[in-house]
């Protein structure tokens, strides 16, 4: 089911973020959300995860059971390891602490498996909240600025690690760097500013 | 001073105040005024001997912890309901302003009207008590963190997860902070409620005596007998706020 957005509106204390936006995000495609800061690349996402009520408009195709999401910010509880961040939202099944130790190892974190993420930089910070997303069993995947603050090697890894992981999935790719929706192959959304 | 290691130096204190005490008492040279330290532990010991010393300790003791305990499940309680329904706050700031600043005495005396004096120091730990939890619990609610909240409701992160890794690790130091101040408080106002009130067989009845009696010795090996069980007492709860501590750390 695609997920469809109609005649959303949203305003914040009288500057409308969202005028009558409409679009269909196809089910199971990556879709790259470009546009300048302020746009309401974030707003529309916390719209569609149910954090915020429109003004106006109706979203659909939000599927059951929770949404893989990555936020702008890292939100990972400070005193767990990058395993019990990823834990903590994960139902507990054969083989998760494998998988987990599996990813976090890919995208680089394998040396500070036992430190709190307090003790992490903003990009492994970033790295853990992206794993935290894709490893999430959700059909729809909001990514606001994935990769965002990650050097280029580390960045080519974690474009690698999601690629599989997405297939299949909805995803709505918020970004500001145009390679993003290129490394998905990734259909592009341009947001004007209102 | 720089030479001697920093874990000596509490105990050095103590003993230079023991020290001034011993000297000061000799220079009165009436126990009857101010018993020596010499003079309060050989009463103490010759108390730990008797049955009667740990049945009125034990009686303090269990209705002192049984106040602090019901006061702490129901200021923690009370807390997490203003936390998310500001009128329950609204509601409870005059009652809890009031509690906070009605002088001890003036709670016993209108205790010792409305239920036997035996379950009167329950009554007074839990009056005095429940205040500070109230404000400590509610202080670490507003401590955790919206946008973690935000994450464990878009992740339906279960009710058990998100109290684990978002709101307990986020509300506990200062839960943590007033749970260590309130039980020397409960211990303070209890036992004051048991001088008052005089319940038979309490640690206050027998401070009682000792000032009507002048058995300063008595007093002293009294008073020092409550400070080392509170102490223990908070002693016990801090291992175990730290134990909690590092679970939660554990994830």
């Amino acid at each position: 089911m695609d997920l469809i957005l109609k005649d959303l509106t949203k305003s914040y204390g009288g500057h409308r973020v969202l005028d009558r936006f409409s679009h269909a995000f196809p089910q199971g495609c990556v879709t790259a959300i470009e546009g300048r800061s302020g746009c309401g690349k974030t707003t529309l996402l916390r719209l569609i995860a149910g954090l915020e009520l429109p003004d106006g408009g109706s979203i659909t195709g939000v599927p059951e059971g929770g949404i893989a999401m990555m936020f702008q910010e890292d939100r990972l509880p400070p005193q767990l390891t990058a395993a019990g961040c990823l834990k903590a939202v994960l139902k507990r099944s054969e083989g998760l602490d494998a998988k987990i130790d599996a990813a976090l190892r890919i995208l680089g974190l394998g040396d500070d498996l036992d430190k709190p993420v307090r003790e992490f930089s903003g990009g492994m910070r970033r790295r853990v909240a992206l794993a935290r997303a894709l490893l999430y069993p959700s059909n729809l995947v909001l990514l606001d600025e994935p990769f965002k603050g990650l050097d280029a090697a580390t960045r080519k890894a974690a474009v690698e690690f999601a690629r599989p992981l997405l297939a299949g999935r909805t995803t709505l790719l918020v970004t500001h760097d145009p390679e993003d929706a290129d490394a998905f192959d990734a259909q592009r959304l341009a947001m004007a500013q209102n | 001073m720089k030479s001697i290691p920093p874990k000596l130096r509490p105990f050095l204190a103590a003993l230079f105040w023991l020290a001034v005490w011993q000297v000061v008492s000799l220079a009165v040279g009436q126990p009857i005024l101010l018993a020596s330290p010499v003079e309060t532990l050989a009463r103490l010991w010759a108390l730990l001997g008797t049955a009667d010393f740990w049945r009125s300790l034990l009686f303090t003791l269990g209705h002192i912890l049984a106040g602090f305990a019901l006061a702490a499940l129901s200021g923690i309680a009370l807390a997490m309901l203003a936390g998310r329904f500001p009128v329950v706050s609204e509601l409870l700031s005059p009652l809890l302003a009031a509690m906070r600043s009605v002088p001890v005495a003036s709670f016993v005396i209108a205790a010792l009207i409305w239920i036997p004096s035996k379950r009167l120091s329950v009554l007074i730990a839990f009056v005095i008590v429940l205040p500070v939890l109230y404000a400590g619990t509610l202080d670490g609610i507003r401590q955790i963190d919206p946008k973690l909240r935000e994450m464990a409701r878009v992740f339906r992160m279960s009710r058990w997860n998100r109290l684990r890794t978002v709101d307990l690790p986020a509300a506990l130091p200062s839960v943590a902070s007033a749970l260590s101040v309130s039980i020397g408080l409960a211990w303070k106002s209890g036992v004051a409620a048991e001088v008052i009130g005089i319940p038979g067989g309490s640690v206050g009845e027998k401070l009682y005596k000792a000032k009507v009696y002048l058995a300063t010795p008595d007093l002293f090996a009294w008073t020092l007998a409550i400070v080392l069980v509170s102490a223990g007492c908070a002693k016990l709860l801090k291992l175990g706020l730290r134990w909690l501590s590092r679970t939660l750390e554990r994830g």
